[in-house]
């Protein structure tokens, strides 16, 4: 009778213990990120490349700093150049103040917290935005009614049969907000897009690029320069009887436009000056105007 | 009872929300799992094509697979292989808090090996609020069960228990009714007869119509009656139990009967027993002692055996003989009805198992708490 109480008793024990211990492990045994280690401020974490200016971010801006380079490389300079692929502002902006590179490449105005990283800004060209089609598409112009109806999801087709396909590009991209300028209501209908996963969205220039070329009646937001600076297939669609050029943003017809500039931290704006110099003197702002882009007065930084 | 019943109740209650728990816990981290292989994958071809800015380009990443549906979690962190956060700019509703979420990780190899660790958490609040929910259900459940469970049954037991009393007290009653019978027979029967012949004999001897010989004559008769009273005594305590020890007293009775009469009587019974109680020894002693009797009056037997045994929860005793055993008209007579309720008073049970010859009687006593 004894064996059987303590049975009974250890048995009461056990069980309770293996809820115990069940709970137990379902409240622990989770595997948690360790805590990131994140300073306030952005610290130098990449040491210069000897010899070697590296630039990298926008990728509106790219072409223009492909092009800006390879004019510089032909100057007897011992400085060489590199240009990365896009990788956009934001990261472009990071990428300075981490010194990963030595000039990083925006679009569009440094926010209030990206200011607090002491970057020099070296504004140096305007970029036309255009909504750009390819250029054997037989569309030419649409008013801002048609792009709306277009961007909503409404199926467009051309004369020669060819449906329209819209493509946006991501969320953070710069020439959104510019084409916007030009037709109000995309702002709207994007992020409706978005939410609805009614377009392809692509993430980076040379990817937009790559999809409007290839894509048949493909539709969307471009930088003109980078079709200038690339050569690529494609024109820019008239909004409204506009069409977009550099000539149309210089007289202020075509709002839809964003100042590129070059930003830095102040011992790497340094390191760069003689192409900074270099691409806001007369021969660098001949290869920019050549490049489709729009240069800015000429002006030390 | 009332603990396992409640601890069954307990884990009736904790077994479904456990198993929910535990089964949205693994999906949901399977979940967050595959997210974190994917990106972290998709993480792998931009940090091959640019070793440097890889960590500038995440956000993109982390973009699009938000706006691709691509990634279910709420959370997506990049660390490094310094242990450095890369800040991500697309947020989704539950970024910025940590709480709640189940968190799986993948890492980032690239050629030179390990370059960072994607985490990324899936949102877990909902699963404790319904697992809470689930969980006050089926306590809910569980303690109706346990009252249904525990209420019917021992409602039950104490009727049960209340009649069993009732029945006790009667039977008790009843033999002290019949011991009081018994005693008032032999009193009137053996010490009353003695008395009175020698009261008779002594007024006689007053009026001088005996003659002063009958004296001794009416000696006799008070010697009858102190022996009856004596007697009587020892059978409302049987003395030799007291002085002997259960063993030994039937023991002894049994050689007195055998003596007494022409039977031989067989005892077979360990030489000591520990002390059982007095009730239990009494009543014991009275069986056999009442056993014998009815084998020695009735049966026309040549033997009997008594046989006395003892494990640790009972007493078993057994009382044999070659006479002619219990008609089936008579299955409670010859005392056997006395020899039931003492037994039964104590809780043992009573039977007689067919035998070829003779008469066998089989008894179990409970042994109170066992030894």
């Amino acid at each position: 009778m004894i064996a059987v109480c303590f049975s009974v008793r250890t048995r009461t024990h056990w069980l309770t213990s293996v809820v115990l211990a069940a709970v137990g492990v379902i409240a622990c045994a989770t595997e948690s990120p360790p805590q990131p280690t994140q300073a306030a401020h952005l610290e130098l974490l990449f040491q210069p490349n000897p010899g070697r200016l590296e630039i990298a971010g926008s990728g509106a801006m790219t072409p223009l700093a492909s092009e800006l380079a390879a004019a510089w490389e032909r100057r007897p300079d011992d400085l060489r150049t590199q240009v990365e692929p896009s990788i956009g502002s934001g990261a472009g902006i990071r990428a300075a103040a981490e010194g990963a590179v030595d000039l990083g490449m925006v679009s569009r105005p440094l926010s209030d917290a990206e200011r607090q990283h002491g970057l020099r800004v070296v504004p140096i060209a305007i970029d036309v935005v255009v909504m750009a089609t390819h250029s054997r598409i037989p569309l030419d112009g649409l008013s801002r009614g048609e792009l709306k109806s277009i961007f909503s999801g409404l199926p467009r087709q051309l004369e020669d049969g060819t449906r329209v396909t819209p493509l946006l590009r991501d969320p953070q991209e710069s020439a959104n907000e510019a084409i916007e300028r030009v037709c109000p209501e995309l702002a709207s209908l994007r992020l409706e897009a978005y939410r609805a996963g009614r377009f392809r969205v692509l993430y980076h220039d040379d990817a937009m690029g790559a999809a409007l070329t290839v894509t048949p009646g493909a539709l969307g937001v471009f930088s003109l320069g980078a079709i200038q600076s690339w050569k690529l297939p494609l024109k820019p669609v008239a909004v409204d009887q506009v069409l977009p050029s550099v000539a149309a943003a210089q007289d202020g017809r075509w709002k839809a436009t964003r100042v590129l500039a070059f930003v830095a931290r102040p011992e790497r704006l340094e390191r760069a000056r003689r192409f900074l110099d270099f691409a806001r003197s007369s021969e660098g702002r001949l290869a920019i105007a050549r490049s489709g882009y729009l240069p800015l007065a000429e002006e030390k930084p | 009872m009332m603990p396992m019943l409640a601890l069954a109740c307990a884990a009736l209650a904790a077994s479904a929300p456990l198993a929910y728990h535990l089964e949205k816990r693994y999906e949901l981290w399977s979940v967050a799992r595959e997210d974190a292989e994917h990106a972290a994958l998709a993480l792998r071809e931009i940090v091959q094509e640019r070793p440097r800015l890889w960590r500038y380009d995440a956000a993109k990443l982390y973009e699009q697979l938000v706006i691709e549906g691509r990634l279910r979690g709420s959370r997506l962190i990049i660390i490094d292989e310094r242990g450095r956060d890369i800040p991500l700019q697309a947020r989704t509703a539950a970024t910025d808090s940590n709480g709640g979420l189940i968190w799986s990780s993948s890492p980032v190899t690239a050629n030179e090996g390990k370059v960072g660790t994607v985490w990324v958490g899936v949102d877990g609040t909902f699963l404790w609020r319904t697992t809470a929910t689930l969980a006050l259900v089926f306590a809910l459940a569980a303690i109706a069960l346990g009252f249904v469970l525990y209420r019917v049954p021992a409602r039950a037991l104490a009727m049960a228990q209340r009649r069993i009393a009732a029945l006790m007290r009667r039977l008790t009653l009843s033999l002290q009714e019949e011991e009081r019978r018994r005693i008032a027979r032999d009193l009137h029967d053996g010490v009353g007869q003695a008395l009175t012949a020698a009261r008779l004999q002594l007024l006689a001897l007053e009026r001088g119509s005996l003659p002063a010989q009958t004296i001794p004559a009416i000696a006799r008769h008070l010697d009858e009656a102190v022996d009856e009273v004596r007697r009587s005594t020892t059978a409302l305590l049987p003395p030799a139990l007291v002085e002997l020890g259960l063993s030994r007293a039937l023991a002894r009775h049994c050689e007195a009967v055998a003596s007494a009469t022409s039977l031989s009587v067989i005892y077979d019974a360990p030489p000591e027993l520990p002390a059982l109680g007095e009730d239990l020894e009494v009543a014991c002693y009275r069986i056999v002692q009442e056993a014998l009797s009815n084998t020695a009056k009735h049966a026309g037997a040549t033997w009997a055996a008594v046989r006395l045994a003892m494990n640790p929860q009972e007493l078993r005793l057994q009382i044999a003989d070659d006479g002619v055993g219990i008609g089936e008209d008579k299955p409670n007579g010859c005392g056997l009805d006395s020899i039931r309720q003492r037994v039964l008073l104590l809780g043992g049970t009573f039977s007689l198992p067919p035998v070829d010859r003779g008469c066998t009687i089989a008894v179990t006593l409970p042994l109170a708490g066992g030894l």
